[in-house]
């Protein structure tokens, strides 16, 4: 029985993997949308045919820190930054898709679409098309999108029952099965990004600390491995 | 490890960050110029433990699973249209569009060229040309005894003739407006090229609905805001040197596992 090794080794398993995580939120540091994510560990127990118990670490869940990002101001007509709850919904070849980095442009046809050129989605669920030769565009704080000649569309936003329950898809898209409910009293603010909400000084000190504790259950398995050693000569001049 | 190469990816970006920031700077006296900003987004996520998986025979799922990112990746660099300020210049042939249009320009290829930057010169022949010698398109000749010429908001090239009363009209400006002028690709000299993502070149004379108003002797400046783009620099640098801390970290954890005996 070496259990010992065990739990080291699955404690660094998770190390490892909580260090991919701190990695993905310092690379996503400027990426606009982006909600910093965190590991979250469970004891697992398992009774080892002997009295006492012992307990491995698994990464059962990943936390996602849904607070607000800080919002950039860029300039562009069609960056929309969401003040509080909600998504944009983008249709994809594979169905709705939900987002809140919020840079938009228009296609060659005057269709809104994503830098992916997925269509934004208004709030009756269709593509957003706005007529030729628009001067300038104008969107509301609930999203009513108006041209010189009145009100095109109207932006709708989603929200959902869980949101810890949205899956990452990458390209800032998110996926669920859950059904989207509007969202009440929409706040959009044209012109802006939402910046990520990373707080770098708190992934640099837990990357320290995942680092520190690595080698602290590398010590653990050297100290354990060095028992063992002396109790295998001991018994050998014994 | 995966962290590396996450970190990795993160330090391109970033590199690419200030490769952008750079360029604005290096145009910030270019007239018509407009910043460019870089646009990212997470890359593919790996499921380790999927999410809504069921965790027992009742029905029970699993709220939040674990989803591991593979880094960073640039969705785009896209051009911010804001209008750049107004210089004078007192050239009476610098103009400057005052709202939405494009400059229409006749390239050597016989391809249209787009423009914002519209400090116009006389060729030898008294046409009206580029810095690079590129005609306006429609072209406007000037004849050779002209002192004056007067260009007014709605386009109308009119020219004072030496002996004449009145003044003789010349032509007619036309500008050039696109459904997503984002989409226009950007060929260096100032010259901007039509393509499938921006739709078709709708030309229209100044001042009509849509279409910006010219002003003669004034520049457009860039649109470029030092201030915006030096703290931009600061973020992306710093951004830089954490995701280096990442992978020295990493590196760091690596020799400890090298080192097991």
């Amino acid at each position: 029985m070496d259990n010992t090794s065990y739990v080291a080794l699955s404690r660094q398993l998770t190390l490892e993997r909580q260090m991919s995580v701190v990695a993905g939120n310092i690379a996503n540091m400027n990426t606009a949308g982006y909600k910093a994510e965190h590991l979250l560990f469970e004891e697992v127990l398992e009774r080892a045919g002997q009295p006492g118990r012992v307990a491995f670490v698994q990464d059962v869940g990943l936390v996602r820190d849904l607070g607000p990002g800080a919002l950039e101001t860029t300039g562009n007509p069609l960056d929309l930054a969401i003040n509080g709850e909600g998504y944009f919904t983008v249709e994809t070849d594979n169905g709705p898709r939900y987002t809140r980095g919020g840079h938009f442009s228009l296609n060659g046809e005057g269709a809104v679409v994503t830098s992916g050129g997925h269509a934004l989605l208004d709030a009756g669920g269709a593509p957003i098309q706005l007529p030729p030769e628009v001067a300038a565009i104008s969107i509301a704080r609930d999203g009513t999108i108006s041209t010189a000649d009145g009100i095109v569309a109207q932006i709708g936003l989603v929200r959902f029952a869980d949101d810890t329950r949205l899956g990452r898809e990458g390209d800032s898209l998110l996926v669920t099965d859950q059904v989207p409910e509007p969202v009440d009293a929409p706040d959009i603010a044209q012109g802006r990004l939402e910046r990520s909400n990373v707080q770098p000084i708190l992934e640099m000190t837990r990357m320290m600390e995942t680092v520190r504790a690595f080698q602290n259950t590398q010590r653990l398995l050297e100290t354990h491995h060095e028992m063992v050693r002396r109790v295998i000569e001991q018994s050998a001049r014994g | 490890m995966r962290s590396m190469s996450v970190a990795a990816t993160g330090m391109m970006a970033q590199q690419l960050h200030v490769e952008v920031i750079s360029n604005n700077i290096a145009n910030m006296t270019t007239t018509g110029f407009k910043r460019m900003r870089p646009e990212f987004q997470d890359l593919l996520y790996q499921s380790q433990r999927r999410i809504g998986a069921a965790s027992s025979a009742d029905g029970t799922i699993i709220p939040a699973g674990v989803q591991l990112g593979s880094g960073v990746k640039t969705a785009s660099v896209y051009r911010v249209l804001e209008q750049g300020n107004l210089v004078n210049t007192e050239n009476r042939l610098d103009l400057a569009v005052q709202g939405s249009g494009y400059f229409v320009v006749e390239l050597p290829t016989g391809e249209l060229g787009y423009t914002r930057s519209g400090n116009f010169q006389l060729s030898p022949d008294g046409e009206v040309v580029t810095a690079d010698g590129y005609l306006l398109s429609p072209g406007i000749a000037v004849p050779a005894d002209a002192v004056e010429i007067a260009i007014n908001a709605e386009g109308m090239v009119t020219a004072k003739i030496q002996g004449e009363i009145e003044m003789r009209a010349l032509g007619q400006l036309e500008l050039a407006t696109f459904v997503n002028p984002v989409g226009l690709e950007a060929v260096g000299d100032n010259l901007l090229l039509e393509t499938e993502a921006s739709g078709p070149a709708n030309l229209g004379p100044p001042g009509s609905a849509g279409y910006g108003t010219v002003l003669q002797g004034f520049l457009e400046s860039s649109n470029v805001n030092p201030v915006q783009e030096i703290t931009s620099l600061i973020t992306a640098q710093r951004a830089y040197d954490m995701n280096s801390k990442v992978i020295s970290a990493s590196d760091e954890m690596m020799m400890t596992v090298t080192q097991l005996r």
